[in-house]
């Protein structure tokens, strides 16, 4: 009997004009944003390969070992068509050097694309998903009980001798399967592009395209449940899809946009002010003890006004202080500095650093509690889940970040291990053009999208849209026991 | 007439829609209200914290001439004062420019906020009224033919011998009338919030412009209004009527902008930072061989020694041609800046097709959020850079020991004078001169003219189209 009606309610979705309406707008909107997606991604991918290849050429040139210093730019996502998540804004380069700290506070941003078309909004299909298939899944479920009892159908049906269970069953199915059919087709208009595109090779991407897509459909499923639950709640379709809408706003525009702001106004994040006080602190420590050693050693005081710009050989760059020399020439001065400060600018950047994670670990904290607070809104998990699904979650960035602080130290090491300490800085000895050993360093960021790993990362935000959608469907049921059918 | 327009605001202002849509937007405008307040603060703390600190450094380096020069100073771009009204705070849009007096560099963003939670539409008014206000405006008009040809009420109205354009446009006065109660209400609610958060909302400045904004937003509203109209007049269903316009406002708010992106990047083309860099190098290698042809004969060393004042020749020769270098380079950025703005452009004049981008442009002349801005912003940057080369120039003038040589090289900073500079205020500091009130009015006149235009032939076919349809009841 209930296979019947799922067939029944199916075959009655697909020959309506709103899901031809609605199916076909929602195809067109996933296949519009993809092509700007992509198309975006392509600037990037060749901005990105313009910055790895100087950066390559820059380690190939390196001719003496004290030199070592690159720019790592973040890669851009493949699958950022799907969800742009942190790359809609992200800071996307980081300079690596034993001088400067590798943390998310010195990245920066480089423009890949034109930033001034982000005056034309533009969405990727998990927003379009996001706002349509959640509307979708309301207009195709709001009339099926309010509407079939104006219509006298519902008696009808329950004169068939079926449980109100199963007819509900029966109702919600036909709906997933009318809304599973839209996704698959709107799936497949993004996979036709993709075949068309050809910047993105689509076997290498299915994996998290079918992820994508299981998890819209159970986004849409848990709108079904909620266009059910409004169709028992009153006895005429007008008012069930008035509720339902009203109950779609708060979930899918309001709620979203409330649980970022709610929590940065109630756990806000401490300004970078503090951070920078202690920064010129740990700074003027330094400056204190060149100006002490030149103090010491060199009472006679010669007026030379540096800026030391760049004077580190070890690439300890940033170090701006106007230090009076004694030295006849600037070269001298740089032999100096470099053998005897190197240690101790490595140490303050370190402890810089290490502040820096700190406040990285605070923003982390702050995202987490931002994703809690959002949980409520199954338009909020979505966006977490597909982030996860097209490799642009914040783990990314994470990642980089960690990737960053290795290449960094693996720097130093490398410039310790040739004992400068020991070598007469009076010659070039430091300029062997020997090449850099990076052993246990990946030789790119682009890793591989680990399918096992982002499923795992996703289950919580999947179950708590299963667990929405059950309570929906108990409440539905609930409901439904007692409506009046006539 | 006037009897029927009283009879249909009555009646809509009695519905169960009314309700709803009064309370979607009381929330919806609640919530923009709290939001607002929050982030008008904290945007100008953060500008303010900034501005601070570059001014800071900027005195920092006061020691010596040559430190000032070719220090690269941050221009920041002030927030928009009407933040709560239209918010770009989530965007890429660039908000810095760093400079000094010889070279500027690419424009780029202030980093605000937490980089690991993506970012999201901010709640701006004008972001509830381009998404929320058209959904209310479709949610109230959508059945207001369709439904009553359903209930059958529409054919004993024709046959009261009421001329049905008279019919259909007592509907969209009231329909108007409707939702320019809705959005007050909001706005009011909203404001009261901002004004208890400190948002200066009572000004006479504030009140033109919020106003401005009303007006703007019932003529947005009222054209989905009409479009509801004319959906619901051509449809027989009202649920059909419903579907169609929710799926062709999502159309019009998404596609449109879109769309325009793509044309936008497929017609002006930019040049690639490959391209840009080996454009500009073979620039700088040409003027740079044309330095070394003219190079005078120095016998032994043609080691520079950049600390020796004064300079040999061929320092000196150097240094002559390196101003036609900074002029190269700087030409060359001018004109990528240039084709940036061109390729955002001809998207933004594209995308005007769609009544939500045109409510879009209407807001942003108002609130001066625009592309407009932006131009400013660039072009007082290039001002800025104009008048603090002048006052270095004339300072420079005064020390005879100064080489006076604009080379911004790191070790060639003592090209010029290395004096301190007495009083601050001989430097000039950058400011932004936001738009008065009266050029945001005129700017937003266009834009708004083209809602009105397109409002007007959407109604006009929905009376075509009402006067030809057939009313009986089935």
């Amino acid at each position: 009997m209930t296979g019947i009606l799922v067939r029944k309610t199916f075959a009655s979705h697909l020959t309506t004009l709103r899901f031809l309406v609605g199916a076909a707008v929602t195809s067109l909107l996933f296949v519009a944003v993809a092509v700007v997606q992509l198309s975006d991604y392509d600037a990037r991918l060749q901005s990105a390969g313009e910055f790895e290849a100087r950066q390559q050429d820059f380690l190939d040139g390196i001719t003496a070992w004290s030199m070592v210093r690159t720019v790592l730019v973040m890669p851009p996502s493949e699958t950022a068509f799907m969800a742009k998540g942190i790359t809609s804004s992200e800071p996307n380069l980081m300079y690596i050097s034993a001088g400067r700290p590798a943390s998310l506070l010195e990245m920066q941003y480089y423009n890949a694309s034109n930033p001034l078309l982000d005056f034309l909004p533009d969405a990727d299909v998990t927003q379009v998903a996001a706002l349509l298939i959640s509307l979708l899944a309301i207009i195709l479920t709001y009339d099926l009980i309010s509407g079939a009892r104006e219509r006298g159908m519902l008696r009808m049906l329950m004169a068939t001798g079926m449980g109100r269970n199963s007819i509900l069953l029966g109702l919600a199915l036909g709906s997933a399967a009318t809304l599973l059919l839209t996704v698959v087709l709107s799936i497949g208009c993004v996979l036709a592009l993709l075949a068309l595109a050809r910047s993105v090779p689509i076997l290498r991407i299915l994996p998290q395209l079918s992820m994508l897509t299981g998890e819209i459909l159970i986004y849409g499923f848990v709108f079904i449940a909620v266009g059910l639950l409004c169709s028992c709640l009153s006895s005429r379709s007008n008012i069930s899809l008035l509720i339902s809408l009203l109950i779609w706003l708060v979930l899918v525009i309001v709620l979203p946009a409330m649980s970022r702001q709610v929590v940065t106004k109630l756990d806000p994040l401490p300004s970078t002010e503090s951070l920078e006080v202690t920064e010129r602190g740990l700074d003027q420590q330094f400056q204190e003890e060149l100006v002490s050693f030149f103090r010491s050693d060199h009472p006679q005081d010669g007026y030379y006004g540096w800026n030391t710009g760049n004077i580190f050989d070890l690439s300890l760059a940033n170090v701006h202080y106007v230090v009076r020399s004694p030295y006849d020439s600037f070269i001298d001065f740089r032999r100096e500095l470099r053998g005897r400060f190197e240690p101790l600018r490595v140490e303050l950047v370190d402890r810089i650093q290490s502040q820096h994670i700190e406040f990285e670990n605070r923003m982390l904290n702050q995202a987490d509690l931002v994703e809690l607070v959002g949980s409520v809104s199954p338009a909020a998990v979505l966006k977490k889940l597909c982030t996860i699904a097209a490799g642009t979650d914040r783990a990314t960035l994470r990642r980089f970040l960690s990737y960053g602080r290795r290449l960094r130290q693996s720097y130093i090491d490398f410039q310790r291990s040739k004992d400068y300490r020991s070598l007469d800085w009076t010659t070039d000895q430091h300029r062997n053009r020997e090449k850099l050993n990076l052993a246990g360093m990946p030789p790119t960021l682009r890793q591989r999208w680990d399918c096992w790993d982002a499923l795992a990362h996703s289950l919580p935000g999947a179950a708590v849209l299963i667990v929405q959608l059950a309570v929906l469907l108990v409440a539905c049921a609930v409901v439904f026991s007692r409506y009046d059918v006539r | 007439m006037g009897t029927l327009f009283f009879k249909e605001l009555s009646l809509s202002m009695r519905t169960a829609r009314f309700f709803v849509a009064l309370s979607i937007l009381t929330l919806a405008f609640l919530v923009s209200g709290i939001v607002g307040s929050a982030s008008y603060h904290s945007l100008r703390e953060e500008y303010a914290r900034r501005h601070a600190t570059e001014e800071q450094r900027l005195l920092d380096r006061m020691g010596g001439l040559n430190r000032v020069a070719f220090y690269h100073q941050q221009l920041l771009l002030p927030p928009a004062g009407y933040s709560y009204i239209r918010d770009l705070s989530d965007t890429r849009i660039p908000d810095l420019i760093a400079a000094n007096v010889v070279r500027h560099r690419d424009m780029t963003r202030v980093r605000r906020g937490n980089s690991f939670i993506p970012s999201d539409q901010p709640f701006s008014w004008h972001f509830l009224l381009a998404v929320v206000g058209g959904f209310v405006a479709i949610l109230l008009s959508y059945d207001a033919i369709a439904g009553e040809r359903r209930d059958g009420t529409l054919t004993l109205i024709c046959s009261n011998s009421v001329a049905r354009w008279k019919l259909i446009t007592a509907k969209f006065l009231a329909l108007t009338a409707v939702n320019t109660v809705l959005i007050l209400l909001g706005i009011v609610l909203a404001m009261t919030i901002l004004h208890f958060g400190l948002v200066p909302v009572i000004s006479a400045d504030a009140l033109i412009t919020i106003a401005a904004f009303l007006l703007a937003a019932v003529l947005y509203m009222a054209f989905f209004s009409a479009l509801g109209l004319l959906v619901s007049a051509a449809t027989r269903l009202p649920s059909l009527a419903l579907t169609v316009l929710l799926f062709i406002w999502a159309a019009l708010a998404l596609i449109a902008p879109s769309a325009s992106r793509i044309a936008a990047g497929a017609s002006v083309q930019l040049q690639t930072p490959a391209e840009r860099d080996r454009i500009v190098r073979q620039e700088l290698n040409r003027i740079m061989s044309e330095g070394d042809r003219t190079r005078p004969e120095v016998d032994g060393s043609t080691v520079v020694n950049y600390e020796r004042i004064p300079f040999s020749p061929i320092e000196q020769h150097v240094a002559n041609y390196s101003l036609d270098i900074h002029e190269a380079e700087r030409r060359f950025q001018n004109e990528y800046d240039l084709q940036l703005f061109r390729q955002a452009q001809f998207g933004l004049a594209l995308a005007r097709l769609s009544p939500v981008s045109m409510l879009d442009e209407t807001v942003a002349a108002l609130t001066d959020t625009g592309i407009a801005r932006l131009r400013r912003f660039l072009a007082s940057a290039e001002r800025y850079r104009a008048e603090m080369g002048a006052a270095v120039r004339s300072l420079d003038a005064r020390d005879p020991s100064s080489p006076h040589v604009y080379f911004a090289d790191i070790f060639t900073t003592i090209w010029i004078s290395q004096l301190p500079v007495d009083d601050a205020s001989q430097i000039p500091r950058y400011a932004f001169t936001e738009r008065d009130l009266a050029e945001r009015l005129a700017a937003a006149a266009g834009p708004a003219g083209a809602l009105v235009l397109i409002t007007l032939v959407v109604y006009v076919l929905a009376v075509v189209i009402f006067i030809r349809v057939d009313v009986r009841h089935r």
